[in-house]
């Protein structure tokens, strides 16, 4: 298991070459694509760091994968990443770099899940909300899940706010299966 | 006297020769006979006597033994039962130890097997309760889920947002 501020060095700098090179959109697309990939299989890890596969056909498999070539930084990126025998980057850098992209864009982005989809107006006015409590403008990724039930589930990088009716009911389960409850 | 000699048929003569043969002979075995006898008789005498008193020190070397026996025979006797009250109080005391033991044991296994059911009841107890509280949970989210709206939904999202309004007022960022 490779460290968030490890994954965090090598996509910062495909970042400023993105920048450098006026691609970052497509390098984050690119990598939206690849990471869930890498996640999903260890096949194109193994792929990747096939000890005698020449770093060409490594690329072109990727391609293959992308259903384009990839853009410069990322091809870099793959070739620094196997060279130092650290493919496993790759799993986690979608998430990084849209993080990074946020942070140089000044905005925290909040991934908002709801049972039934959360209409614009209550996104807007919900964005609004979280943007003066953390004080800084902020983006959402709306998510349904059925299995929520009811109200509502944020998450900020690491951190959560559970509103969600589910969320409700496992506490209140989680009380009642605490022996004090019961007189144990 | 020669009519004597005459009716008893004795020549004198032949008597006369006869007494001298017979004294020659009583001179002969006196010398050649009786007094070697009377070394071997005497030998023999004097062996009896020895083998006597050699048989009365080993009468008396036999009763020393066996009075030494005797002793010895007190003593192993003593000593035996020394040895068999030793042994019979080792005994009492293994069989106290036994006993003992076998009590602990059965102590150890009565409570052992009261832990066990009161560990077993207590695990039964939590799952009823874990149970109980997974029933309750899914009726209510059953309930929930069918009563959810979109009205319903819109007003728990706005009460959250309420609430990150608050936060936002009360001038605390997230921590």
């Amino acid at each position: 298991m490779i460290g968030r501020s490890v994954v965090r060095r090598y996509v910062a700098a495909a970042l400023e070459a993105a920048d450098r090179e006026g691609v970052r959109d497509r390098l984050g697309a690119q990598l939206a694509r690849l990471s869930p990939m890498m996640m999903a299989s260890p096949d194109p890890a193994r792929l990747l760091a096939h000890p005698t596969m020449p770093v060409e056909r490594k690329l072109e498999a990727v391609a293959g994968l992308l259903l384009e070539p990839p853009v410069a930084p990322l091809r870099d990126l793959i070739v620094l990443l196997i060279d130092n025998d650290r493919i496993e980057v790759l799993c986690s850098a979608a998430e990084v770099y849209q993080q990074l992209v946020d942070e140089a864009n000044g905005v925290v982005r909040a991934h908002v899940t709801t049972a039934l989809p959360l209409p614009d107006d209550q996104a807007q006015r919900l964005a609004n909300a979280l943007g003066r409590w953390l004080g800084a403008p902020v983006v959402l990724e709306r998510q349904v899940d059925g299995g929520t039930i009811g109200g509502i589930v944020v998450r900020v990088g690491d951190r959560w706010l559970d509103a969600s009716l589910r969320g409700r009911l496992e506490r209140v389960r989680t009380q009642m299966t605490a022996e004090e409850r019961w007189g144990a | 006297m020669q009519e004597i000699f005459h009716a008893l048929g004795l020549e004198p003569g032949v008597l006369a020769v006869n007494i001298a043969g017979f004294v020659l002979l009583v001179v002969l075995l006196k010398r050649f006979a009786f007094g070697p006898v009377g070394d071997i008789l005497a030998d023999r005498a004097r062996e009896v006597q020895a083998n006597m008193a050699d048989a009365e020190r080993a009468r008396e070397m036999a009763l020393a033994d066996k009075r030494a026996m005797e002793e010895q025979l007190s003593s192993l006797d003593q000593r035996a039962d020394e040895i068999v009250s030793a042994a019979e109080r080792r005994a009492e005391e293994e069989r106290a130890r036994i006993l003992q033991q076998a009590a602990d044991e059965s102590r150890r296994i009565v409570e052992e097997g009261e832990r066990r059911v009161a560990s077993a009841a207590e695990e039964a107890r939590r799952q009823l309760r874990a149970e109980t509280a997974s029933m309750a949970v899914e009726v209510s989210a059953r309930a929930l889920r069918e009563a959810m709206d979109e009205e319903r939904q819109a007003a728990l999202v706005d009460a959250f947002i309420a609430d990150i309004e608050r936060l936002a007022g009360g001038g605390g960022g997230p921590r």
